[in-house]
């Protein structure tokens, strides 16, 4: 019953209340839209690094992550090889060698990160072979594929041949000459510029490493289930092995996910306090209104606790109502744009230098969802104290004084 | 001096898509001076009419001169000026601007026309003087009795010297001593300033010291009645 | 019975009357409901003081990065020959002439500017080879223009008469597995296209905080690196300080003007990093978007206590309406009040503002623990601050005093349309 009488109440001044509702409605669409879209970018920052390189789960000798030095091989590859193939949870996994050398045009040269994989196994693994932009994917030895910041640097086009120059295994220093047959671009510009591609056949040759490999790269069926493999995966090769997820091996992004856990929530104070003033205004006019009314209440018997509950439950409502229509328009707003993702061409260099892509789809968490749910009603709820509890204190010959 | 006419008036207004006839069809004449009453049981259109002659209210048929202009054709800010030089108004109750003191409501009209500070102080001292409340001049409306209150209504209403004041039962909420003093003040003032006034009021006091009354019922005039 | 005085001048129209007035009324009706009043007032303060706080920190804090980033990595404005930026390349070097020297100091702006020369080159020691990047740069001009010499782990940073020395990143050092004396071997594509090799000696370790640059850079003599690469007398950039972030388009400007004439191009730090401008404009503009439904908000709050405090005082307006005020006269009093109550509400929200921002000004906030990673990514030490420039409290006031004007302009409307006799109780 006192439901009713507080939904009834909030309707007694429809302008008021509405324009109130609006302001509750706003706060939270606006709110929304910021929250997932930081989302969104965050995600699209992780899956960029796992997709294009990193993969799920990393295998090296220990040592390697720190200097992608060649003399850091897995020798042992056959004994790894075997005990991965022995996982059901692994959806794939790819042999590479990595090491650093000089790529030299006719033109200028650069430093590049060399990366010597199995096409036929590499094409399905990564996102590299569907971001070609010319040519194709390497398919067999003398291949190389460059991406295309370093295309533009070296003045590299598709037929081109590129000078590969490094310091073997035993330190003498290998050059060998390399057709390009394509070029990638992938979301990050910094990847661009480093990550160059040619089978492991001939970086095996390059390095002089035999049929050794420097490092296994592992995709799961189950993202979710990194750490506990990972755990697994050590107990079964060893402490020769340094093992790390995607976590571990970008801890950039990392911290960005900490930053933005730490500093979301301050957004969602600024915007409730702000819309805390507004109802706190409303509900003091609305209980001024009605002075004579709770004197005839208080006359017939209802308790100052009930009265109190009354207030409380009105600002709940206004909160509550205004949430959900601000949910629902923000779903409006949301779902479309998380199918096309908002372009922010605009600041596309910067972008690529966080690697999310210049189209961020905003990401909706049950996290977000949890904050928005919560926030106004809560916000409401400390509004309705100041009221309530001058409701009570109320007299009916206060009324006069306020005209 | 024909202060008022009014030709077949007639006012129609819609209460709920229902048509109530206010006034219909009354002509009257007030020359300047008169110290008229308006009487009749509620509902018989007297605010009404009150309203039309300020020019508070547009009629639906029918045409009223003051001082031999055609009101009902003046625009709204030619109304506005028009009452503020040659109209005094006194309400039933919320007569004054909460905010100011007894000697700013009544210099309002003064300073909207215009008048300089020192006149206008000369002008205000005047007329609380004669109504008897100079002492009240720095107190705000609430801290005035009912009474007190509604002479400073009429201490504004005389303050620009208009040719009529118009009254809406201003009694009403007084007790009848302090009413009959009220109606007295307002007749001292048309007796001494020639100000025509017309008083709106079912209050037996107000009805005797009509100089002239004018019964309505229904939205017509029963009767016409010179007195004095 | 005394006379009144006719009054000649009852004419209309003196305004200054009229509007103090006006300003009577505003002002104490702003006073008869002060709980609601104070309500919105304290919601325009808050909003206030918050949009101040954090433009000033946004803007402060930009400052500081375009200074930290910009100062040592790109210079606030760099000479490059035209066509560098889009790739670069030793072929796009420029002679590094005396009359561009004496172009250079002649301006009063510029405090401070180092010649560059960039190339890529392959480094190696006992058997292990890295990609590296050589700085070519004249250890007098690094002085005043750089940290780099503060930045020395070990050993020393080069000298103005180093030949064959090189200093270099930490990682790289570390990869190399060598100390300091060793002699190590630099492999590199000259000015004529031709690979030469040429041994050096390494004096010093130096750690940048910028992990890409740690792992690459090999600082030389100016000298050296332009015998090394067969550039004589020839720089790939002239990177330029200013006494003032603000100076940047006016020398600019000028220095473009009288370079025309060499092929050479002129650019801010902006051309020479776009990614780290985009980064300051894209949260410059989320932040923007924030505190404008931020102010929104606040807005509606103002609309209704607007419209509440014009339909209580109906009656009151109806009055005044019949004893001669006019429609607008109306409007313009309660506008007098919307504009009192959010005047105070900004000027105390700005003075708050200020406070906190001269705080931050004088004592930034070092950003302690994870956050230092981040930063080190990018090279500099992550810190908070924030700025006192005027556009910040001007433009604040001028959008809440506009946003309030607007969201009062519904019930200021519907009192311009008032009729006396709707205000008017009847009883």
């Amino acid at each position: 019953m006192l439901l009713k009488l507080a939904w009834r109440n909030i309707w007694r001044n429809k302008r008021r209340t509405l324009v109130v509702l609006t302001s509750v409605v706003v706060g939270v669409v606006a709110l929304l839209l910021v929250d997932t879209l930081s989302v969104g970018m965050l995600k699209q920052m992780v899956d960029n690094q796992i997709n294009y390189h990193i993969s799920h789960i990393q295998i090296h000798r220990k040592g390697f992550s720190e200097d992608k030095a060649i003399e850091k091989h897995i020798k042992d590859y056959l004994k790894v090889d075997s005990v991965l193939s022995s996982y059901s949870q692994i959806k794939i996994y790819s042999k590479r060698v990595i090491s650093y050398g000089l790529i030299n045009s006719a033109y200028s040269s650069s430093g590049v990160l060399i990366v010597g994989v199995e096409p036929w196994v590499e094409k399905d693994f990564t996102m590299i072979s569907k971001s070609i932009v010319q040519g194709r994917y390497i398919s067999s030895d003398g291949e190389i594929l460059i991406g295309l910041k370093l295309a533009e640097k070296l003045n590299l086009k598709i037929g081109d041949r590129a000078v590969l120059m490094v310091s073997d295994l035993n330190g003498n220093l290998i050059s060998n000459v390399f057709r390009v047959v394509g070029i990638y671009q992938s979301p990050s510009v910094n990847f661009d510029k480093v990550y160059i591609y040619i089978t492991l056949k001939d970086a095996q040759n390059l390095f002089n490493l035999g049929d050794s490999v420097s490092e296994f790269a592992i995709l799961l069926y189950k993202a979710e289930l990194v750490n506990s493999f990972k755990e697994e995966l050590s107990k079964a090769l060893g402490d020769e092995y340094e093992i790390l997820t995607y976590f571990e091996i970008g801890p950039f992004i990392r911290i960005m996910i900490d930053m933005y856990m730490e500093f979301i929530w301050i957004y969602y104070l600024i915007i409730g306090v702000a819309v805390m003033f507004g109802v706190i205004n409303i509900m003091l006019m609305s209980i001024f209104e009605r002075v004579k009314e709770f004197g005839v209440l208080k006359a017939l018997g209802m308790k100052d606790s009930k009265i109190f509950s009354l207030i409380v439950l009105e600002s709940l409502l206004i909160g509550s109502l205004g949430t959900l229509i601000g949910l629902l328009f923000g779903f409006i707003l949301y779902v479309p744009l998380s199918r096309s993702g908002i372009n922010l061409g605009v600041f596309s260099e910067s972008l690529a230098l966080f690697g999310s892509g210049r189209i961020i789809y905003p990401v909706l968490t049950p996290f977000t969802l949890f904050l928005l749910l919560f926030t106004m009603p809560f916000i409401s709820f400390i509004a309705s104290i100041y009221p309530g509890i001058k409701s009570l204190r109320l007299k009916p010959i206060d009324a006069l004084k306020y005209i | 001096m024909q202060v008022i006419k009014t030709e077949n008036l007639t006012k129609v207004y819609m209460e709920n898509k229902i048509p109530i006839v206010a006034l219909k069809g009354v002509s009257l004449e007030v020359q300047s001076g008169e110290f008229v009453v308006i009487a009749g049981p509620s509902g018989s259109g007297k605010t009404t009419l009150l309203n039309l002659i300020g020019g508070l209210d547009v009629p639906t048929n029918g045409k009223i001169y003051l001082e031999g202009q055609d009101i009902t054709q003046m625009k709204r800010g030619k109304l506005a000026e028009f009452r503020l030089k040659r109209i005094g108004f006194v309400f039933q109750t919320y007569n004054l601007i909460p905010v100011l003191t007894a000697f700013e409501n009544v210099e309002l009209p003064l300073v909207l026309l215009g008048v300089p500070e020192k006149e206008r102080r000369e002008r205000v001292m005047e007329i609380l003087k004669i109504l008897g409340i100079d002492e009240l001049a720095y107190k705000k409306p609430n801290e005035m009795s009912g009474g007190q209150q509604q002479r400073v209504a009429v201490a504004r209403a005389m303050v620009t010297n208009p040719a009529i004041v118009l009254a809406d039962e201003p009694t009403a909420h007084l007790d009848s001593k302090t009413g009959a003093n009220l109606i007295e003040m307002m007749r001292n003032l048309n007796q001494e300033m020639g100000t025509t006034f017309i008083i709106c009021s079912h209050d037996p006091n107000v009805i005797q010291q009509a100089g002239r009354l004018i019964k309505l019922k229904d939205g017509i005039i029963e009767y016409d009645e010179k007195k004095i | 019975m005394i006379e009144f005085s006719h009054s000649k001048s009852l004419r209309k129209g003196n305004r200054t009357i009229y509007m103090k007035l006006f300003l009577k009324l505003a002002w104490r009706n702003v006073w008869r409901n002060k709980r609601r009043w104070i309500i919105t007032f304290l919601a325009i303060a808050f909003a206030v003081f918050l949009t101040v706080l954090m433009r000033g920190i946004q803007l402060g804090t930009y400052d500081y990065y375009i200074k930290a980033i910009s100062g040592s990595y790109a210079g606030l404005i760099q000479i490059q020959k035209e066509g560098y930026l889009e790739n670069p390349s030793l072929r796009k070097s420029f002679i590094y002439s005396d009359k561009l020297k004496e172009i250079l100091t002649s301006n009063s702006d510029i405090i401070a500017y180092a010649p560059r020369l960039y190339a890529e080159v392959l480094i190696s020691s006992g058997g292990k080879s890295y990609g590296g990047v050589i700085y070519g740069v004249d250890p007098s001009s690094e002085l005043k223009f750089s940290e780099f010499h503060r930045r020395i782990k070990e050993g020393r940073f080069l000298n103005p008469d180093s030949m064959g020395e090189i200093v270099i990143g930490d990682k790289l050092f570390k990869n190399l597995q060598i100390s300091i004396g060793d002699k190590i071997i630099l492999l590199g594509q000259g000015f004529d296209g031709a690979l030469w090799d040429m041994k050096f000696k390494v004096v010093g370790r130096i750690k940048l905080g910028y992990t890409e640059l740690d792992n690459t850079v090999i600082f030389m003599n100016l000298k050296d690196a332009q015998e090394f690469l067969s550039c004589e007398n020839r720089v790939t950039n002239i990177l330029i300080l200013l006494s003032s972030i603000d100076k940047i388009p006016s020398v600019k400007a000028s220095l473009s003007q009288e370079l025309k004439d060499y092929g050479l191009a002129v650019l801010s730090w902006e051309e020479t990093m776009p990614e780290f401008k985009q980064s300051i404009d894209f949260d410059n503009a989320t932040g923007i978007l924030f505190l404008f439904f931020l102010i929104v908000i606040v807005a509606f709050g103002i609309f209704n206590t607007v419209s509440m405090s014009v339909l209580e005082r109906s009656n009151e307006f109806g009055i005044c309406l019949a004893i001669g005020f006019k429609n607008k006269d109306l409007v313009l009093i309660v506008l007098f009040e919307v504009i009192f109550i959010a005047l105070i509400g900004i000027l105390f929200g700005n003075f708050l503002g200020f406070l906190f921002n001269y705080y931050l000004v004088k004592n930034p906030i070092n950003l302690g623990g994870k956050y230092i990673a981040v930063y080190e990514e990018f090279g500099f030490e992550p810190k908070f601050t924030s700025s006192l420039k005027p556009r910040i409290f001007i433009n604040t006031t001028l959008s809440m005093l506009f946003i309030s004007i607007v969201f009062s302009l519904f019930p200021l409307y519907k009192l311009y349309k008032l009729e006396p006799l709707k205000g008017i109780r009847f009883t």
